[in-house]
């Protein structure tokens, strides 16, 4: 089941700007190993639990993952085959804005290696260039 | 060991002038101090870079010259980074004091396998990655390296069991946890309807209303 809010303010939202680099979320803060991204976009609520999927068979059962983002935008679709006007279409699926420098994984507990091949399938299911950072990175 | 670090005094402050510091290949810096007051600096990018990859730790204790003045022996207390390439931007030094005790964070290392992940299925998480502590730069250490060798399933390492070097006084609450063992949860997947959220402030009947006076 894919992430997605439990409550919301307002069913359709703007597409909002996303300029400047994160300023929040920017570093490892729990685990050892994290998956930072390098452009902006968005990442859909289905992706991040490809990822997470992806991470966890990897894994098989040892040590943690920590998912530091959270798909809290609905983005709207008209209809196939519908013409322009008529309203704002409906809510289709969830993202989650990322801007460059976000981490979004982050995985503890287990060895080098398998971090680095977690987060490199992880990566795979993102449309986004991602880079592989460690806690003792400065 | 102090390092030495060969600085320059700059006047320009504020954004743009630092912008222009790091195109010259040069990272901004200051050092603040009860004798030197506060100096702004500019070192050399590569120098200093170098300086901080050699070292595991962020404490680190230099002896900084000033336009080849008296070295100030002072310590590294923060480093600002880039986001995105992780380059150094900024540096904050704070001169210390032979006599004066300081307080910093000192990281914490675990070393050795656990017995409770060798052995059983356990993972070992570490919640607690710096300890605070009081002492003077003389007596300063880059990492507390702490042994979970034994650790099994369930147990788990507090401050109070970390031996504290010579000189170091550890000012954490010793009953906060470092690290632990533990089993990993297994979540059970609960399908769940693929519905829309709940509104807040029933927006939705407001929504609907404005549709039927259409």
């Amino acid at each position: 089941m894919p992430l997605m809010p439990k409550r919301v303010k307002h069913r359709k939202v703007m597409r909002g700007s996303r300029k400047g680099n994160a300023q929040v979320g920017n570093t490892v803060a729990f685990g050892d190993f994290g998956l930072k991204v390098l452009e902006r976009g968005w990442v859909k609520a289905t992706q991040i639990e490809a990822c997470r999927v992806a991470i966890n068979r990897h894994m098989k059962r040892k040590g943690k993952v920590w998912i530091r983002i959270f798909p809290d935008k609905p983005i709207t679709q008209k209809p196939v085959e519908v013409r322009m006007g008529k309203g704002k279409g409906n809510p289709e699926y969830w993202v989650a804005v990322v801007k460059p420098g976000t981490v979004l994984f982050e995985v503890g507990g287990v060895n080098d290696a398998t971090a680095k091949e977690c987060m490199r399938l992880a990566s795979a299911k993102l449309g986004l260039r991602t880079m592989l950072v460690s806690r003792s990175s400065h | 060991m102090a390092e030495l670090i060969k600085a320059m005094s700059r006047t320009e402050k504020g954004s743009t002038a630092c912008n222009r510091v790091r195109r010259a290949g040069l990272i901004p810096a200051v050092l603040n101090g009860e004798h030197c007051g506060s100096l702004k600096l500019k070192l050399d990018a590569h120098d200093f870079e170098q300086l901080i990859k050699h070292h595991t730790g962020t404490n680190i204790v230099c002896n900084i010259a000033v336009d080849g003045s008296d070295e100030i022996v002072a310590l590294l207390d923060e480093l600002q980074v880039h986001t995105v390439n992780g380059k150094i931007i900024h540096a904050d030094f704070k001169e210390v004091s032979v006599t004066k005790k300081l307080h910093t964070q000192i990281e914490v290392i675990l070393t050795g396998d656990p017995v409770g992940t060798t052995m059983d299925q356990g993972v070992l998480e570490q919640t607690m990655h710096e300890l605070e502590v009081e002492c003077l730069y003389t007596a300063l250490v880059e990492s507390i390296s702490v042994d979970v060798t034994d650790l099994k399933v369930g147990d788990k390492v507090s401050v109070e069991d970390v031996v504290a070097p010579n000189g170091i006084t550890i000012l954490s609450d010793p009953d906060l946890t470092i690290a632990s063992v533990n089993i990993p949860s297994v979540k059970t997947e609960v399908e769940e309807e693929d519905g829309e959220p709940e509104l807040i402030d029933g927006e939705e009947v407001a929504e609907k209303a404005a549709e039927e006076n259409e």
